[in-house]
């Protein structure tokens, strides 16, 4: 494979597993923000590793090992251990990590008859809250509620719609 | 039993995670139930998962279709967009920068320094397996014909020919059934309950847990009722004499009848099988197997304590512990290199336990409290750190063999990863982005067979040479460059344990899972040579040093 070859492959791969490798990261480091900086530092590493990556070898394994490292560097560049996870919890969650696809993939479907089960207020509620990057006092403002009841609905909804993929994957 | 997760508790701190308003004691406990609780980490990841997949559903262009939508989610695009354009924007500049370099110095061109490739596999592995039937028990100035530099006492052995060309082997099967195994000889194991001896001198203890025990020959197979027997094998014959209980005799060129208690029989090839009286002492038993085990610790000891003498003399050793003449209750571990005082171990927790040989003392590590502290001033150009050890269990992502507390630059981590690498992690330069750490990793060795077996791990780090060296057993394992041109230093630290030092509350656990019971610091780096000499002079093989000597 030539240069060219291998970065076009590269970019379509990391494209494809892009969602997946943030999720897993999320999951070790849950803070949006912090999250989306390891990608960064991640995608940054896998390129300069791609000459590495065997293109027989699923790439999600390949990439979650670099970006498990640089959850790694975040974690011992922070001063303060404030909401970092113990080495022991992210190990275990690192390990339990389901990487298999159809698994993923039954999770989404799940997710998506959950949500069309929601009543219809619950579910704008919802939407609201994903589809804007405003923080929940400003979605409370433009509700007209106050906040504290928005993360009181917020809380339910999600837990609803949790239960309801957790019984419909326990189904499958 | 597990107790099931409280749903509604744990979705109120998810939930409060994904507002980013959870507090550092809502944190703190999220933490402790995810460590403790495996049901409450699968609900966590689908909790996030579901978190992710919310925000890309809505978050995507495609969904901003409804106009009943409160606030436009025209900004929110930036959130999954980020790192492809990041990625190609990489692509396009360092694709002409590799091109670039290509044809300036005509040849590959090199990646640039980059991040450490990861080394701790994050997922866990499929069921470890075996095909492990057997023990070897013990082994009596053994010398293996092949390279049987893996048959150490404690050692399981697979299916295969096992072949000693002098000495005592004693092979437990997992049946239960005992053989010992005289050289020279030859002893093929096939199941946990069958082998054959193709030629040599061995006896059997068959106990009833593993009656219908069988060994072949090339003249007889010998099958076991639950007795003791002794079978010589040779090219054109094989004897079996019968101790105790009985055995049925098949496969021979003549039908034979079954043998009883103080009967032997000689059957030579082709020819008339001829009865006569079992002789117990053509066989080594087990009590003389007992006592020549004795006697070869004792022997084993003298030489060991004989080293030490001089060993303890180097100007260069820092430390020195034997772990020898502890009495319960000690806390102070002595240092016996002549040339430092005052750099004791203190022992917080370890039980007492039995090392390398009977009667050899011990600590043993297995709670995350367990450790040994010193305190050793100074910077270090060079440092070689040895130990012998037993690994029980790598439970940890980190299974500590020598940390200094905290990582500050120029502190040091020796440990075990979880995937069975033995890893020196030294502390870099830090500057406000991130800190630069090396690892220096051996191969990933310590697969299960090689846990509950005592080794000897040395590690030797030499800025001077610009040489970082991992050994087991006296052998090389890895050499590699370090990555910084400066000392090392040690302070507080600990033996088998680490302490983050005072900034936090909470640190991982790195404890060590087994045993330690020698352990020394040289202000030098050792040579190969007398690496390979503290593992003879400290081996539990006689044999390996008689060898040698040679």
């Amino acid at each position: 494979m030539n240069e060219d070859d291998r970065s076009k492959q590269f970019v379509l791969q990391f494209a494809r597993h892009e969602n997946e490798l943030f999720r897993y990261v999320l999951t070790l480091l849950p803070s949006w923000n912090d999250a989306q900086d390891v990608m960064q530092d991640t995608a940054t590493a896998l390129w300069q590793h791609i000459g590495d990556y065997d293109a027989n070898r699923p790439f999600f394994t390949w990439a979650s090992q670099f970006a498990y490292h640089q959850v790694q560097n975040f974690r011992s560049r922070q001063r303060t251990h404030r909401r970092l996870f113990s080495e022991t919890v992210l190990e275990a969650l690192a390990c339990e990590r389901t990487t298999h696809s159809d698994v993923i993939e039954g999770q989404r479907v799940a997710l998506e008859s959950c949500l069309a089960k929601l009543r219809e207020q619950d579910r704008v509620l919802l939407q609201q809250r994903y589809a804007t990057d405003s923080d929940v006092g400003a979605l409370a403002r433009a509700t007209g509620q106050t906040p504290n009841a928005l993360y009181k609905s917020l809380q339910r909804i999600r837990r609803a719609l949790l239960e309801c993929v957790m019984h419909k994957m326990a189904e499958a | 039993m597990r107790r099931p997760p409280s749903l509604p508790e744990l979705t109120e701190l998810f939930s409060a995670l994904c507002e980013d308003t959870i507090d550092d004691v809502q944190f703190a406990r999220l933490n402790a139930r995810l460590e403790k609780d495996a049901d409450a980490r699968a609900h966590y990841a689908v909790y996030m998962d579901m978190h992710c997949g919310l925000s890309r559903r809505w978050g995507e262009p495609v969904s901003v279709s409804q106009p009943s939508t409160v606030v436009q989610a025209q900004v929110s695009r930036s959130r999954w967009t980020f790192s492809i354009a990041a990625v190609a924007a990489l692509v396009v500049l360092t694709s002409s920068i590799t091109l670039f370099v290509v044809q300036r110095i005509d040849g590959p061109a090199k990646q640039a320094a980059s991040p450490e490739p990861p080394d701790i596999d994050p997922r866990i592995d499929p069921e470890a397996t075996t095909d492990s039937v057997a023990i070897l028990s013990s082994a009596i100035d053994a010398v293996w014909a092949d390279d049987g530099s893996a048959h150490v006492a404690g050692a399981a052995l697979s299916p295969g020919a096992f072949r000693l060309k002098s000495g005592v082997a004693v092979i437990q099967f997992y049946s239960g059934a005992t053989i010992i195994l005289q050289g020279p000889g030859e002893l093929q194991l096939s199941t946990s309950g069958e082998a054959f001896c193709p030629s040599g001198r061995l006896s059997a203890e068959v106990p009833p847990q593993a009656q219908g025990f069988r060994i072949g020959t090339p003249h007889v197979v010998v099958t076991d009722f639950g007795t003791a027997f002794g079978l010589d094998v040779a090219t054109d014959w094989a004897e079996v004499h019968v101790f105790k209980g009985e055995v049925a005799l098949t496969g021979a060129a003549v039908a034979l009848a079954n043998l009883s208690e103080g009967q032997a029989v000689l059957i030579p090839r082709g020819g008339a099988a001829s009865h006569f009286s079992a002789r117990r002492d053509a066989f080594v038993t087990p009590q003389e197997v007992a006592l020549q085990l004795a006697v070869s610790v004792n022997k084993r000891t003298e030489q060991w304590l004989a080293s030490a003498e001089k060993f303890n003399a180097d100007p260069t050793l820092i430390a020195h512990f034997d772990f020898e003449k502890l009495v319960r209750g000690d806390r102070v571990l002595k240092n016996l290199a002549n040339n430092s005082s005052g750099l004791d171990g203190l022992i917080v927790g370890c039980a007492m336990s039995e090392g390398r040989w009977p009667g050899k003392g011990a600590l043993e590590f297995s709670t995350f409290s367990d450790r040994i502290r010193m305190n050793v001033p100074g910077e270090f150009n060079a440092l070689t750190l040895s130990a012998w050890v037993r690994v029980d269990r790598l439970d940890r992502l980190f299974s500590s063999l020598f940390m200094v507390e905290a990582f500050d630059v120029g502190a040091f981590h020796w440990q075990i990863t979880n995937v069975g690498k033995v890893r020196l992690g030294v502390a870099g330069p830090k500057n406000t982005v991130r800190s630069e750490n090396a690892d220096y990793d051996t191969p990933a060795f310590m697969t299960p067979d090689r846990l509950g077996h005592w080794m000897h791990l040395v590690v030797v780090y030499d800025v001077t040479a610009g040489v970082v060296k991992h050994y087991m057993d006296g052998k090389l394992l890895q050499q590699l460059p370090p990555r910084f041109k400066r000392p090392l230093r040690i302070g507080n630290c600990e033996i088998g344990n680490w302490n983050p030092g005072n900034q936090v509350d909470r640190y991982p656990i790195r404890n060590l899972n087994g045993r330690v019971d020698e352990f020394s610091i040289h202000s030098r780096a050792l040579e190969d040579s007398e690496i390979a000499q503290m593992y003879e002079q400290g081996s539990t093989r006689l044999s390996a040093l008689r060898e040698s000597k040679k």
